[in-house]
């Protein structure tokens, strides 16, 4: 990052390829829509480049990195709120943008692929049913680089209460998804 | 091993593999609460659906994208930037124009209100110049001023009967 804030753009890019999937996957599991998260993605990445002068090294970047990728998916949340209609393509002055390539990797073919897939389904609309706060904390969970202290730090809370938020997106996540969680093995499946 | 240090080692599974150690004394205490085991496995599988959710769809072509949309924004700004070089003054004024307009429109007032009195001051002085001009023009003679020399000793005098006597 210290390089990034000298204007090294390599090592921007590097950090690119470093986080650009942690990122899309907290902003795209909030606003469900793949264009729309990509979009917010790059803008993520191009704040991070703008705003490099005002990172501070004792600062941990991926602190820093979610905590712009939480407010800006925050702010279109707020856009699309005030502008329901209005698509972040219809105003993005970039039209002439190559078309996104989105690679496919998702191959459900066997029937025990389309039985993960279907349960995956499941959780992810389960993740998505959850307050926003908590649905954040329970994703930057996986992300291993973030400790609980950095994750309270991008929610704004205690650590307390960040682990209070984990606690309780994972109870409603085993609540609404109990009949299909059994040591990965989905009930429904077993007993149609 | 008490209700606090598996609550810690189910804390530690949400983030990582438990190491053989963890494993064993979670084992033993479960061993000791049946009841908790069918808890601890919904714990368990539902900690593994999350560690193997799949990625979000993303571009191939996303970092090179991300560099032409930085490229086209530091290019923007820059020319947005020598645009409005020469408009900050503007800016300036659109930022303290609310702020400013009361004061500005009561400073317009008291200048008014300043130039009208001045004005019809002036105005009222020279009329008041005209009418004594016109007085002394339009005035009959007036008498020598050798008819004024006894005017002190008249002046002096207490009673109008007194100058009557002084006159006989």
């Amino acid at each position: 990052m210290l390089r990034v804030k000298q204007g090294d753009r390599v090592a921007f890019e590097s950090l690119v390829e470093k986080y650009k999937q942690p990122v899309m996957n907290l902003v795209f599991r909030t606003l469900h829509d793949p264009t729309e998260a990509e979009d917010i993605a790059q803008h993520v990445f191009v704040q991070v480049y703008k705003s490099a002068h005002r990172y501070e090294v004792s600062a941990k970047f991926s602190t820093w990195i979610f905590t712009i990728a939480r407010n800006l998916t925050l702010n279109e949340i707020r856009r699309r709120t005030r502008h329901p209609a209005d698509s972040l393509d219809a105003t993005s002055p970039e039209d002439d943008q190559p078309i996104i390539q989105v690679e496919d990797r998702k191959h459900f073919s066997a029937p025990d692929n389309v039985l993960h897939g279907e349960l995956e389904a499941k959780v992810e609309e389960a993740i998505a049913g959850l307050p926003e706060k908590q649905r954040t904390a329970l994703l930057m969970c996986r992300e291993d680089e973030l400790s609980y202290e950095d994750m309270a730090k991008v929610l704004g809370c205690s650590l307390s209460a960040t682990k209070s938020l984990i606690h309780r997106a994972r109870e409603t996540l085993k609540q609404v998804l109990k009949p299909y969680l059994r040591t990965g093995v989905w009930r429904e499946a077993e007993n149609p | 091993m008490n209700e606090s240090i598996y609550q810690q080692l189910r804390e530690t599974s949400w983030r990582r593999k438990l190491t053989p150690e963890e494993e064993t004394r979670l084992q033993g205490w479960l061993a000791a609460h049946p009841d908790k085991q069918a808890e601890w496995e919904l714990e368990q599988s539902l900690t593994e659906q999350l560690r193997h959710l799949a990625d979000a769809p993303l571009s191939s072509n996303f970092t090179s994208q991300v560099m032409r949309t930085l490229d086209a924004e530091l290019a923007r700004q820059e020319s947005r930037q020598g645009r409005d070089g020469g408009r900050n003054w503007l800016q300036w004024l659109h930022k303290f124009a609310p702020r400013l307009a009361p004061v500005s429109l009561a400073l317009v007032v008291a200048i008014t209100a300043f130039v009208h009195y001045r004005n019809n001051d002036q105005e009222q002085q020279q009329k008041q110049l005209v009418d004594i001009v016109n007085l002394v023009v339009t005035a009959p003679d007036m008498p020598s001023p050798e008819i004024l020399q006894d005017f002190d000793a008249i002046e002096k005098l207490p009673t109008d009967e007194d100058l009557l006597a002084a006159l006989q």
